[in-house]
């Protein structure tokens, strides 16, 4: 008998940060080995500097042959995936990899006796809250901002799907805006221009975001993965509180400076119809199937997506603790050390 | 004919006034544009009922982009007669952000707390004894699924049976108080205008059904004609600053439940609110009879033959938001009727989506067949996943917006840059003129909003009789 915890997108921002917490504290389940799918062969040395115990799969969530191999000789699975693309070369990749991807991953574990599922989802299937005083709860109607946000809903639903119709139990989390060590090099750029002074605010930056420290989001992981609660339940797990992207802003340079980096005190300011257009222009391109990462994430800045994790601190008992500032004073850290440009 | 005190209009705000008032020794005369009709003779929400109890049969008309339906009351005791009697005491939240915004004097967090209680006892503010009826169950199980907070919103009924009980309108309460202690009542008589003499109102000049025009000389008059009329006729009596300017409503958007189990009573309303997304939006059941149900299905997709025998499986429910956008009332010459207008914003459009979206989700998760939103050539849905693409439906050309709650027109307060009454009522511009309805709320209070009108209504008519050397009588009635 053989059982094994699956972990897809292990060489992932996220899937780093949570093999990382495992290699400190295992989960305390009776796991035998630990199984890490990552796409690009370039992920292996990462993903076995975060644990080195895993067991390493290169491949892909839209193939057969790799998600078998995935699995091969398991007899009971605990699953984490949190494989998918948000900033893809294409729209269809959205789908085929997000939605069609999750659902092949899920069904290669029901056949190894899947034990219970945590899926990683995202803010983007719930859109964005009308007012910058409205906050989300943990069980609201689907509502998906463009490609990212309809694939992500899509994998929900087949999770939910799935899962229920083989009364196994599952967790769905949806983490925000992420920051923390392992970030990619968008992020090291957004910590250099938000220090320099030229990241560009959209409108009067009074727009509220949850965000979440890759820590904290690991943790809600863990925590999910080990409850023993029954059903389907979805979270969202973020910091404790949104912030407005003022505040967002401020933090980012006061832990530049608490870390020693140059800061230029300044924001470059765009109008709100900068942010409308940006919107424009991306709903324009993907629906010719085209994806722009800026102009997308260009379109995001000004809206309100926040949320309440009233929910995951009552179920799942998930308290983060790590402050604004010093979370992204760690990001500042994990860029010097890695050679980042931050 | 002269009386010392005239309030015009016997709602909500009209008929606390006056027992207040009265009680105390005022001679008080009640002017009431609607007829006089007995409690309980009329079918609740039937085309009678319409008729002769609301304001141009229960279809008013803000306009706008879209423009808002809403119903007024228009009859003795105004549209406490016809209304769904869902009581919620005031909210410290909302005094707490009146008193700061518009400078209102004494309306800290829990001040109107005396006033509520024996209002409370007056008008035997309860919940069904044992527990609410079948279609307001189907939205607290909706709710409980979801984790969101729902409950039960108690109304003034006095129950002779565990689910039949009599609501406690004004013509049974408050007007009756009010006659005990001397008011007199005239129904079908409008108040056209108020004259004005040096800065002092004197008397009103009106109408009666017969066709007959009066004068009434008064010391002081109570404006208590409902957010819309309230204002008419104070700009039609040359009272304009900051009057009409700030109204506002709760609009709200439909759906259709449909269930296996027949749990919908056509002659009355779900009692269950659900409260998770105060002050923003709340959700609620609607009335649903034959023709209302009509209505809600007319403009989808879905087939309408057998609609009666569906009747009993069709309850509707509605989803209602406070808005970014104000409303307007405008007094047009030679016309009745003034002009009202409302503004929907973008971000309104965005809550009315999100509210749309929220309404089908907690009816999905209760035991429901399918569910149909109300809207433009929406489908009837069976499942989560659907609800993004019938929300899309709702857009500024086609939301089918309407409303029951109307506010804000006169709004009070001591900044004069703002207010067109003071903390209590009194008229900035004009002596011997109140307002005391639903007129002087400050913004839309994101509750249904009669408690808190007969709250500040009672507090404003006690003020009155302490500046005139008075004293109240006891709040609750013996
Ligand atoms: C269908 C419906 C359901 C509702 N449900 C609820 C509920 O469940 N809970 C709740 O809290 N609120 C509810 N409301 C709202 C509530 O009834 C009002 O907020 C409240 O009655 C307002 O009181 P008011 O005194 O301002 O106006 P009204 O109660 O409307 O009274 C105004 C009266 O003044 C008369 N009038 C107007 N102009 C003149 C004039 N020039 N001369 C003479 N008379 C005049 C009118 O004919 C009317 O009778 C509902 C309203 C409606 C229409």
């Amino acid at each position: 008998m053989t059982t094994g915890l699956v972990v897809t997108g292990g060489g992932g921002w996220f899937g780093r940060s949570f093999l990382a917490s495992l290699a400190e504290t295992p989960l305390g389940l009776p796991i035998d080995e630990v199984r890490v799918l990552v796409h690009h062969p370039t992920d292996v040395p990462l993903v076995q500097q975060s644990l080195r115990a895993a067991k390493i799969y290169v491949g892909d969530v839209r193939s057969d042959s790799d998600v078998a191999e995935l699995y091969e000789g398991l007899d009971t699975t605990h699953l984490v995936h949190s494989a998918a693309v948000i900033h893809p070369g294409s729209v269809a990749d959205f789908f085929s990899i997000n939605a069609g991807g999750t659902e092949r991953i899920v069904r290669g574990a029901l056949q190894r006796g899947l034990q219970r599922m945590v899926h990683v989802s995202s803010n983007s299937p719930i859109g964005t809250n009308p007012s910058p005083d409205e906050v989300f709860r943990d069980n609201e109607p689907y509502n998906p901002y463009y490609g990212y946000g309809a694939s992500k809903m899509q994998a929900e639903v087949i999770v939910k799907d799935l899962l229920t119709a083989a009364a196994v139990p599952g967790t769905i989390v949806r983490p925000p805006w992420f920051y923390g060590p392992y970030q990619p090099e968008r992020q090291a750029r957004f910590l250099k221009t938000v220090r320099l002074g030229t990241f560009p605010l959209v409108g009067k930056g009074l727009n509220r975001r949850s965000m979440v420290y890759t820590e904290h989001l690991a943790l809600g992981v863990r925590l999910a993965a080990t409850t023993d609660r029954p059903g389907i339940g979805t979270y969202w797990i973020a910091d404790s509180q949104p912030y407005s992207m003022l505040e967002i802003l401020d933090a980012v340079r006061a832990a530049a400076r608490a870390e020693g980096l140059e800061v230029v005190d300044k924001v470059l300011r765009l109008p709100n119809a900068a942010g409308v257009m940006a919107e424009k222009v991306d709903a324009a391109l993907q629906k010719r199937g085209k994806y722009q990462q800026e102009i997308h994430v260009a379109g995001e800045l000004n809206k309100n997506i926040a949320c309440s994790i009233a929910g995951a601190r009552r179920d799942l008992g998930y308290d983060p603790q790590i402050s604004l500032v010093e979370g992204m004073r760690r990001s500042y850290r994990y860029g010097l050390e890695n050679g980042q440009d931050v | 004919m002269r009386t010392e005190v005239l309030v015009v209009g016997s709602g909500a705000g009209g008929a606390t006034t006056a027992a207040v008032l009265a009680a105390a020794g005022v001679d008080v005369l009640i002017v009431e544009e609607g007829p006089e009709v007995a409690p309980g003779s009329l079918t609740p929400f039937s085309i009678d009922q319409m008729r002769q109890q609301y304001r141009n049969m229960g279809e008013l008309i803000a306009l706008g982009l879209p423009s808002v339906t809403f119903a007024e009351g228009r009859c003795v005791g105004g549209s406490t007669e016809v209304n769904s009697g869902l009581y919620h005491r005031p909210h410290d939240m909302t005094l707490e952000r009146w008193a700061r915004g518009w400078d209102v004097k004494d309306l800290a967090a829990g001040s109107l707390l005396e006033f509520s209680e024996p209002i409370e006892r007056n008008l035997t503010v309860s919940t069904f004894p044992s527990g609410p009826p079948p279609a307001s169950r189907l939205l607290q199980e909706g709710a409980a699924r979801l984790q969101w907070h729902a409950q039960e919103i108690p109304r003034w009924f006095r129950f002779d049976s565990p689910i039949t009980g009599v609501r406690q309108s004004m013509s049974l309460t408050y007007l009756r108080q009010a006659r005990r202690h001397g008011a007199t009542l005239w129904s079908d008589t409008w108040v056209e205008r108020f004259i004005v003499e040096k800065g002092r109102a004197i008397a009103a000049l009106v109408l009666r059904g017969d066709g007959t025009r009066d004068r009434i000389d008064f010391d002081s008059v109570f404006v208590c004609g409902g957010a819309v009329q309230s204002a008419a006729l104070l700009q039609r009596s040359g009272i304009r600053r900051h009057v009409g300017k700030t109204l506002t409503m709760h609009p709200t958007v439909k759906a259709v439940a449909h269930t296996a189990a027949p749990i919908n009573d056509p002659t009355d309303v779900p009692v269950v609110q659900v409260r998770e997304f105060y002050p923003h939006m709340s959700i609620g059941g609607s009335a649903t009879n034959l023709p209302l149900l009509g209505m809600a299905l007319m403009r989808t997709r879905r087939r309408l033959d057998d609609l009666a025998g569906l009747l009993p499986h069709m309850p509707i429910y509605y989803a209602a938001i406070r808005t970014q956008g104000l409303g307007r009332v405008t007094a047009l010459p030679r016309m009745r009727d003034p002009l009202v207008t409302y503004r929907i914003t973008g971000q309104d459009i965005a809550r009315l989506r999100s509210a749309m979206g929220r309404l089908l989700e907690v009816l999905l998760a209760a035991d429901t067949i399918e569910v149909i939103p109300s809207a433009l050539h929406a489908d009837p849905i069976t499942s989560a996943a659907q609800i993004p693409e019938q929300v899309a439906k709702v857009t500024r050309r086609t939301a089918d917006l309407m409303t029951v709650h109307v506010c804000s027109s006169v709004p009070m307060g001591e900044d004069r840059s703002k207010c067109a009454v003071d903390s209590y009522g009194r008229s900035h511009e004009v002596a011997g003129v109140l307002v005391n309805d639903a007129s002087i709320l400050n913004d839309a209070p994101g509750i249904n909003p009669q408690g808190t009108v007969m709250a500040l209504a009672t507090r404003n008519a006690e003020r009155f009789l302490l500046d005139h050397g008075q004293t109240p009588a006891a709040r609750e009635f013996s």
